[in-house]
C-alpha cells in the first residue's frame, strides 16, 4: 500500500506542474491568436499532422478510455475486448468523412456542422435547430461525465482531504474553463497534444507495469487462466455483449462518434488532405493498441486478482476494488509502488494525472464545440441575426462558461443525494449520446458521397431518428410517471440487447429519411453539382 | 467478421468444460481480437498507401515546397 502522506504530496506536485503547464499553453495560444471568430474556432485553418492527430485522438478518448472502458472489461472479460475493434473504423472515418468536410469548408468558409448542412440542403430553422439539437445532446452529458471523472480522481488521489471530490470537480472545471476561454481551438488542441501524450503513456505504462509485477507475460497468463468460464466467453458473465450487438457498437459507434461536433471542427481546421490522411493512419494504428495491449489487459488481471462476485442475481465489484470503473486507479496504487517504490508513487501520480487529462480534452474539446454551436447556428440564426463578430465571440465565450456551471451544478447535485434523478438520467444519456450523434450519419454520407437526398426528407430522418434513441433513455418513462424502468424500457430491452442503440436509430433514420426524399422537393441541381465539384 | 458473426467459430461454450478457452496459453477470444486488429491495421495501411487521395491543393503545396528547396 502507498503511504496516504508522501503519495498525496507527490499527487499535488505533479498535479500542480501539470494544471500550471496548461495555463501556460492556454497563455501561448493567447499571444499567437487573432481576435477573428474563425481563428477562435479553427485556429486559423492551419493545424498541422501532430497538433490534428493528437486533438482528434484526445477528444476520443474521454476519461472512459482509462476508467469506463477497463471497468466494462474488468465487469464483463474478454467479450469487451472485442470492443477495440471500433477503432479501426472510427480511424478510416477521418479520412473518409474528414478530408471533404474539411475541403468544402474552407471553400465555403463553415464553421459548425450546421453551416455546412444548412448550406448543402438549404437554409432553415428546423434544419440548424435539430443539428444543433443532437450536438448538444452529445456534448452536455460527456462534459458531466469528465468533471464528474475528476472528482472521482480527486478522491483516489487525495483519500483524507475533506470536500476531495469538490475540489477536484471544481479544480478541472475552473482550469478547462480558463484556457478554453482565452485560447480558443489553438489552446484546446495544444493542450489536447499534451493530454494525448500523457494519456496513450499511461494506457501503456499501466499495462505493461501490471505485465512485469505478475512475472512477466507467463505469470500475467497464468493469472488469467483463473478467470472464470463465463468472462473468457461472449456474451460475458452478465449477458450483454452478444457478437451482433458488438459488431453494430464498432460499426455506428465509431462512425457516430467521428461526426460529433468537436471532431467534424477538428477536420475544419486541418490545413490539408495529407494531415487528415496522416491522422486517419496513426489513430487506426495506436488507438487499438492502447486498449488491446494497455488498459484492458490490466483489468483482465484486475479480474483474475479481484473477481467481481453475483449477490441477488447482480454483479458486483469486488470489495477491495469498490467501483468498476476505479479498477485501473486500484491496480496501479497496489502494483507500481511495490515494484518502483519511490518512484512507483511519482509514476502512479503521472498515470492518475493521465486519467485527469482524459477528462479534461474531452470536456474542452466539446465545450468549444458546444460554443460555437450555440452561438452561430442558435443565437446567429434565432435571437441576434445581426449581432457582431465581437458580440458572437463574447456570447460564445459565456456560453462555456454556463454550459460548465451547468454541469458542475448537475454533478455536485449527483453527489450530494444518490437518486438525484436528473443526473442518474444524464449518466444512462451518456450512453444514448453517441446514439444521437449517430443520427448525423445518414446526412453526412448523403451529403459527401450519395447527393439524392432532400431537405425535408434530411430533417424527418433525423427528428425519427432522435425519437428511437430517446425511447432507449429513461426520460420516456419518467415523463409518463412509470419511474426510470417502466413500460417503455421493458418494452425497448430486447432490441436494447440485440443491438447498438446507435444503429436502431440510424435505421429508422434511413427509412424515414429515403421515403420522404422520394416524395419531397430536390435540392436545386446546380448547387448539388457545384458543392460536389468543390468536395472533389 | 472480427467483432460480428465470426466469433461464432470460435467463442467457446461457457458451459463447456471441454471448450478450448485458451490457445497456446492466451485466451482464445482475445487471440481473435489480435488476429482482426493486424487484419484490420494491414487493410488501412494498404487503403493509405494505395487508395487515399489527396487534394489538387497539396499536391500543389507539395510540388511548391519541392520546387523552393535549396
Amino acid at each position: 500500500m502507498i503511504a496516504a502522506v508522501d503519495f498525496a504530496e507527490v499527487a499535488l506536485v505533479v498535479l500542480g506542474i501539470y494544471l500550471v503547464v496548461l495555463l501556460g499553453f492556454g497563455v501561448l495560444a493567447w499571444r499567437r491568436g487573432r481576435v477573428s471568430e474563425e481563428d477562435y474556432y479553427l485556429a486559423g485553418r492551419g493545424q498541422g499532422f501532430i497538433v490534428t492527430v493528437m486533438t482528434i485522438m484526445a477528444t476520443f478518448f474521454s476519461s472512459a478510455a482509462m476508467l469506463g472502458v477497463p471497468g466494462n472489461v474488468y465487469k464483463e472479460g474478454v467479450a469487451f475486448m472485442i470492443f477495440a475493434l471500433n477503432l479501426p473504423v472510427a480511424g478510416v472515418c477521418i479520412y473518409l468523412f474528414g478530408s471533404r468536410i474539411r475541403r468544402l469548408g474552407r471553400r465555403r468558409g463553415y464553421v459548425t456542422q450546421g453551416d455546412m448542412i444548412a448550406d448543402y440542403y438549404g437554409d432553415s430553422a428546423p434544419l440548424r435547430g435539430v443539428v444543433a439539437l443532437i450536438g448538444f445532446l452529445y456534448v452536455l452529458p460527456y462534459v458531466i461525465m469528465q468533471i464528474k471523472a475528476g472528482g472521482h480522481l480527486a478522491q483516489g488521489m487525495f483519500p483524507d482531504a475533506e470536500g476531495a471530490f469538490e475540489k477536484g470537480a471544481l479544480a478541472l472545471s475552473v482550469v478547462t474553463i480558463i484556457y478554453v476561454l482565452i485560447g480558443g481551438m489553438r489552446s484546446v488542441a495544444w493542450t489536447d497534444v499534451l493530454q494525448g501524450f500523457l494519456l496513450i503513456l499511461g494506457m501503456l505504462v499501466a499495462a505493461a507495469a501490471t505485465i512485469v509485477t505478475l512475472g512477466g507475460f507467463g505469470g500475467f497468463f497464468e493469472q488469467v487462466r483463473t478467470i472464470d468460464p463465463a468472462a473468457l466467453s461472449l456474451p460475458g458473465p452478465s449477458g450483454t455483449y452478444t457478437p451482433w450487438k458488438l459488431m453494430t457498437i464498432c460499426l455506428f459507434a465509431s462512425s457516430g462518434s467521428l461526426v460529433q461536433p468537436a471532431q467534424w471542427m477538428r477536420y475544419y481546421a486541418a490545413r490539408n488532405d495529407r494531415v487528415l490522411k496522416r491522422s486517419a493512419l496513426v489513430f487506426s494504428l495506436v488507438l487499438p493498441a492502447c486498449f488491446l495491449f494497455g488498459v484492458m489487459l490490466v483489468a483482465l488481471a484486475g479480474r483474475a486478482l479481484y473477481p467481481p462476485e453475483m449477490v441477488d442475481g447482480t454483479l458486483v465489484p469486488h470489495p477491495h476494488v469498490g467501483e468498476f470503473d476505479q479498477v485501473v486507479v486500484v491496480m496501479m496504487k497496489e502494483q507500481l509502488p511495490e515494484m518502483l517504490g519511490a518512484a512507483g508513487v511519482v509514476m502512479v501520480a503521472i498515470l492518475l494525472v493521465a486519467v485527469l487529462a482524459a477528462s479534461m480534452s474531452t470536456a474542452d474539446s466539446n465545450l468549444h464545440a458546444l460554443s460555437a454551436v450555440l452561438t452561430r447556428d442558435v443565437y446567429d440564426r434565432f435571437l441576434r441575426p445581426r449581432a457582431s463578430e465581437t458580440e458572437r465571440a463574447w456570447v460564445g465565450r459565456s456560453v462555456i462558461v454556463l454550459a460548465m456551471l451547468l454541469a458542475l451544478w448537475l454533478v455536485r447535485a449527483g453527489h450530494d443525494d444518490a437518486d438525484f434523478a436528473p443526473l442518474k438520467m444524464i449518466v444512462n444519456l451518456m450512453f444514448a449520446a453517441i446514439g444521437f450523434s449517430c443520427q448525423l450519419l445518414p446526412v453526412t454520407i448523403d451529403m459527401l458521397f450519395l447527393r439524392k437526398g432532400t431537405r425535408a426528407g434530411a430533417l424527418a430522418g433525423m427528428v425519427a431518428g432522435i425519437f428511437v434513441v430517446f425511447l432507449f433513455t429513461p426520460f420516456p418513462d419518467l415523463l409518463l410517471g412509470g419511474g426510470t424502468d417502466g413500460a417503455v424500457a421493458k418494452t425497448m430491452q430486447p432490441l436494447k440487447s440485440l443491438f447498438d442503440i446507435g444503429f436502431t436509430g440510424v435505421v429508422a433514420n434511413v427509412l424515414v429519411f429515403v421515403v420522404v426524399s422520394r416524395f419531397t422537393r430536390k435540392v436545386d441541381s446546380d448547387r448539388v453539382r457545384e458543392i460536389g465539384r468543390e468536395m472533389e | 467478421m472480427g467483432a460480428g458473426p465470426g466469433l461464432f467459430l470460435v467463442n467457446p461454450d461457457p458451459n463447456d468444460p471441454e471448450a478450448r478457452r485458451f490457445v497456446f496459453g492466451i485466451p482464445t477470444v482475445y487471440l481473435w481480437a489480435v488476429l482482426w486488429l493486424a487484419v484490420q491495421s494491414g487493410a488501412v495501411v494498404v487503403a493509405y498507401r494505395k487508395l487515399w487521395n489527396e487534394s489538387k491543393e497539396d499536391e500543389e503545396g507539395a510540388a511548391e515546397t519541392k520546387g523552393g528547396r535549396p
